[in-house]
């Protein structure tokens, strides 16, 4: 095989192939999801669920919520939480990983260690 | 130049190129699926610097370079499913050859990050040294060196495995 | 006999156990001000009741939540964005930048920007680093970041491409998007077999 046909088959070989189905949805649907989480307004959110749930407990109705609807309440306080706990590791990340990428040289993070 | 079309249409008409560049540097579908993911995620952000289509697409051809030749080294140092388990289908019906193009694509796996990038730039993205140059912001020489060399190893690993084969 | 500590011994450890203390949670207030001129703004301040909370929670991505906010115990977060450069002085951050100069504190990182900073600062704890501070200076956007007790990086990236958290290469050399990569991290890694 000539150099001419080595590089015919090579671009054979490496030809572009079709992203696959969904690919394109799924990318603007994240690119979307991540744009809302950096828009939302925390703050707003945590005033009105703590709102809310500050108003059951005014009611007394806490205390009378069957064990399921408390787990309920738990949870829904839990996912909050979540929810701003990993906003929170999303800008950590992403100011690291901008650092990272402006750095000539390489780096190392080494969780839990480092002299005294 | 022309203006600069919405990011779902950028997504729409590039997002091929940036999985076949990732595909071909990582031989995994699922890890360049992600990868796609990433650099398409990563223009949303820095739409805002963009400036026209053409510029995008040289923005994502760069980023996915760069992103895979990462990965690539990433990977390298940690365990799990090695980089030459190929998760694509090795044979394609319209190939005349599929055996030989399974070899081609595994020699070109098994290569450094950096000369897979070139070859998969210069073999597939059909590009020419200098604009490898100066999208991966190399001298235009050094470019051709590499391919020149690579192109060299590439046809010994070719033989080896046919010498193998005969042998076999 | 070393039995009893004197006044001023004792005064020492509530002292500094108190630096401790309140070193963990950085006081922000002096971004108030600014906060009025953005355009958007973020603000998370998780403590431990929070974290504590957050670890009972049985939803999507729960384990590997937890698997990150196991030793966590404050997470601080503030960002700033504005409508147009110069809105804001990165002398502002002068006065935090100053407070984490004490010995509680080691510089990691710092890298100097156009208009701007990022850097990083990491604590000390009793047992080794205890957490640290990322400071972030850009053109039309401020971000401080705290966090406080051992960030698992391995769990950190178990969530990389989930819930919005953006891939973190640990140990690579890549450059700017923006930028090509002229030059190999490892000249051995790059040359052919």
């Amino acid at each position: 095989m000539d150099e001419r046909e080595f590089e015919q088959e090579l671009r054979a070989a490496l030809r572009p192939v079709a992203a696959p189905p969904g690919l394109a949805e799924r990318i603007v649907r994240e690119a979307e999801a991540r744009q809302a989480a950096r828009r939302k307004p925390v703050a707003q959110q945590i005033w009105l669920r703590w709102g809310a749930l500050a108003a059951m407990f005014a009611a007394g109705t806490f205390g009378g919520l069957h064990w399921n609807e408390r787990r309920q309440v738990e949870q829904l306080e839990a996912r909050r939480v979540a929810e701003q706990f990993t906003l929170a590791m999303s800008i950590a990340t992403r100011k690291m990983s901008k650092l990272q990428r402006n750095l000539v040289v390489e780096v190392t993070l080494r969780p839990g260690k480092g002299g005294q | 130049m022309g203006s600069l079309p919405s990011f779902s249409e950028l997504v729409e008409r590039h997002q091929s190129m940036v999985f076949s560049i990732a595909l071909r540097a990582l031989a995994n579908r699922e890890v360049a699926e992600d990868l796609t993911q990433e650099v398409f995620l990563s223009l949303h952000e820095n739409l805002a610097s963009i400036e026209s289509e053409d510029h995008a697409r040289n923005w994502l051809r760069r980023a996915a370079a760069n992103r895979s030749v990462d990965e690539i080294r990433r990977r390298k140092y940690r365990r799990g499913p090695s980089l030459d388990q190929v998760a694509e289908p090795a044979v394609d019906a319209e190939e005349s050859d599929p055996m030989l193009m399974a070899q081609l694509r595994e020699s070109v796996a098994s290569l450094p990050p950096l000369p897979r990038l070139l070859t998969i730039m210069r073999f597939q993205q059909e590009m020419e040294p200098r604009e490898i140059a100066a999208q991966l912001d190399m001298p235009v020489a050094t470019v051709k060196s590499r391919l020149h060399r690579t192109m060299k190893v590439l046809r010994g690993k070719l033989e080896k495995r046919a010498e193998v084969r005969k042998h076999a | 006999m070393r039995a009893n500590m004197n006044l001023k011994q004792i005064t020492a450890v509530v002292f500094f156990s108190t630096l401790s203390l309140t070193g963990q949670e950085l006081d922000l207030s002096f971004l108030k001000g600014l906060e009025a001129k953005a355009k958007e703004s973020t603000t998370i301040n998780l403590g431990p009741e929070q974290i504590k909370l957050m670890m009972g929670f049985s939803g999507e991505g729960s384990k590997e939540l937890q698997g990150l906010g196991k030793n966590i115990e404050r997470v601080q977060v503030t960002t700033l964005e504005f409508d147009k450069e110069g809105m804001y002085n990165v002398a502002d951050m002068d006065n935090l930048r100053a407070k984490l100069k004490t010995p509680e504190y080691v510089p990691f990182i710092s890298v100097k920007e156009r208009n701007g900073f990022t850097e990083i600062v990491m604590r000390k704890g009793p047992k080794g680093m205890n957490g640290f501070v990322i400071l972030s200076a850009e053109p039309r956007e401020l971000t401080i970041v705290n966090i406080v007790g051992q960030l698992d990086l391995a769990s950190l990236g178990s969530l990389t491409g989930k819930f919005g958290i953006p891939n973190i290469h640990m140990g690579s050399s890549g450059k700017g998007e923006g930028k090509g990569e002229g030059k190999s991290g490892n000249k051995d890694e790059d040359e052919e077999k």
